[in-house]
């Protein structure tokens, strides 16, 4: 394959001159086509990745509660508590999963993970409530995880205070502020809207950075690449050849994950559809930039994979903001997060597919976007060595 | 047995003589140690709160007083219109609205009874869920201290009362860093 394209880049006596003919350019795409058809396993993998990606964090990967396990001490057993726990069953956030007998059984239901919550019942709650006009209940919650334990103490409260406002028949306190409440963009409280936009930058960066990445040292390591720099092909054609390949498997890529997000998950996109393409299209921009960076310093296939690695999928999953908030950071951890680009990436998709904004909220993060790209390939092309070692 | 020594000592040397990959091994796992209970931590604070306050009262005043000295919220504007707030969200720079209603002190003085409002940025859900529960909790305990102010509650409450109280156990703390630090440790040793 190799030998044809040089050939063709030679017959052309005019454009070896320049290096710029469109036929032998078109010749390097469709080598870097047999590269990855070839590979049907890599293939696979790279198409199969976002649709994989949406699947686990659909389903497996969601932070929402529901039907979680809780036990109940209910140490009076009479007809207001009664009531009170098949609120509790009936909602679907919870299911009750244990009758308990004594407070060392709740820490030993803990132990064994088989509950979340426990619910406590104190002796004479009816007679409390009946006469007294006030009772107790107390909340356990498991607390090794923080966030589900206040959201399952938020709602085991809600459910007791409803149970409240229904015996008192809605008799209103008085000097009561109500407050109505009103969540914009994601009103069922979804997960997929949070991390589809992260999945699509986690993707774009995976499949641009990292296979650009590797293949150029491919090249190198098999000893193809004094091959190519030989053809009267310029050094810059060759890198941008070995580009196209990826943008067009992006591209798939972004169609498949955006289809999922519709048709599977039921997140729709709001904004315009033109602007979403272009963006990402900028996207990969940069991240097959800096594939190209990496590339061209690193020495082989192994040390390539690593960098792209560590140094970018780790920063992304960790400080783009879609898996955790950046804003609680400390503080060196949050200027690092600026020039990590996923996180730009991501705050405009988020603004473009799911507040339905246009480019007048997002020109900022597109300017650093361009700037990083413009940035990124200035250096991959001067680094890029026309010897070889 | 002798064989498996040899090859024992062939792969130390093969380890030991790569700096790299000796960097990789030792090096790493432990500056991701060190990074990462920082970064991975879900804990929701420091929202972004926009509060459009159309009363101008002694208690809407006090009311922001006490929800911005909790510690979970940064006052990040203060308007007078819903839209510029609205718009606030829309780039980021708010994650959630407090609207105060015209005369909220004057309905809650006389009429027992007023209406707050709250737009909370929905898309990431978990956030929204937890940031405006803490804000209602606040509002509660806001209300709570107003009534005190007007009435004498007498030591048997005349209204019925179901008390609520929460405690954490294994975490007292809530502190995310004893969640993410046994998870982060499984997938150093798998890597």
């Amino acid at each position: 394959m190799k030998a044809e394209t040089t050939h063709i880049g030679g017959s052309d006596s005019k454009a070896s001159f320049t290096g710029f003919g469109i036929k032998q350019f078109f010749s390097f795409v469709r080598k870097e086509f047999y590269h990855i058809y070839r590979d049907k396993r890599t293939m696979f993998i790279l198409l199969g990745m976002p649709i994989a990606q949406i699947v686990i964090f659909g389903f497996a990967l969601t932070n929402e509660v529901k039907n979680s396990d809780i036990a109940v001490f209910d140490q009076s057993k009479d007809a207001a508590t009664s009531s009170l726990i098949a609120e509790f069953d009936a909602s679907r956030y919870f299911e009750v999963r244990e009758y308990i007998s004594s407070y060392g059984q709740i820490e030993r239901a803990f132990k064994k993970g088989e509950i979340k919550l426990a619910v406590v019942l104190p002796l004479h709650f009816n007679e409390d409530l009946q006469h007294f006009n006030k009772a107790q209940v107390q909340l356990i919650a498991d607390a090794s995880d923080p966030n589900v334990a206040s959201t399952l103490t938020n709602y085991a409260t809600a459910i007791i205070m409803d149970y409240q406002q229904r015996i008192t028949n809605d008799r209103k306190l008085p000097y009561t502020i109500t407050t109505e409440m009103k969540m914009l963009y994601n009103p069922e409280l979804k997960g997929a809207y949070n991390f589809v936009p992260g999945v699509m930058a986690m993707v774009l960066l995976l499949v641009c950075t990292m296979m650009t990445a590797i293949t150029i040292v491919k090249e190198k390591e098999m000893g193809t690449m004094e091959v190519m720099l030989v053809s009267p092909m310029k050094p810059l054609m060759i890198v941008i050849a070995k580009a196209v390949p990826y943008t067009i498997l992006s591209a798939i890529n972004i169609a498949s994950i955006l289809l999922l997000s519709v048709f599977v998950l039921g997140v729709p996109i709001k904004g315009s559809l033109g602007l979403l393409a272009f963006e990402s299209i900028l996207f990969t921009l940069v991240s097959l930039s800096l594939g190209l960076l990496i590339s061209s310093r690193a020495e082989s296939q192994q040390i390539a994979m690593f960098i792209s690695l560590v140094a970018l999928f780790l920063p992304t999953v960790m400080l783009s903001g879609f898996m955790f908030p950046v804003e609680n950071m400390p503080w060196p951890l949050r200027l690092i997060s600026n020039v990590v680009p996923a996180k730009w990436y991501y705050t405009i998709v988020r603004s473009v597919m799911i507040k339905g904004t246009g480019l007048a909220t997002i020109w900022k993060e597109t300017l650093i976007l361009t700037g990083m790209m413009l940035f990124f390939l200035t250096i991959a092309i001067k680094s890029f060595k026309i010897r070889l070692a | 047995m002798r064989t498996l020594k040899f090859l024992l000592q062939k792969e130390f040397r093969q380890i030991l003589r790569d700096p790299g990959i000796l960097a990789i091994i030792f090096i790493m796992p432990s500056i991701q140690l060190l990074v990462l209970p920082w970064a991975a931590d879900y804990e929701i604070k420091n929202l972004k709160l926009a509060v459009v306050d159309h009363d101008h009262s002694d208690y809407s005043r006090q009311l922001i007083g006490k929800v911005t000295a909790s510690g979970y919220f940064i006052l990040t504007d203060y308007t007078g219109s819903y839209e510029n707030a609205l718009h606030r969200i829309e780039h980021d720079r708010a994650d959630i609205i407090l609207e105060i209603p015209a005369s909220f002190e004057k309905n809650l003085v006389k009429e027992d009874e007023a209406k707050l409002f709250l737009a909370v940025n929905a898309i990431n859900g978990v956030k929204a869920g937890l940031g405006s529960a803490y804000l209602r909790s606040i509002i509660q305990d806001f209300n709570g201290e107003v009534r005190l102010q007007w009435i004498q509650f007498p030591r048997f409450s005349p209204e019925t009362n179901i008390e609520v109280v929460s405690s954490n156990w294994f975490n007292p703390l809530m502190n995310y860093k004893v969640f993410m630090v046994p998870g982060i440790l499984v997938l150093l040793l798998t890597m």
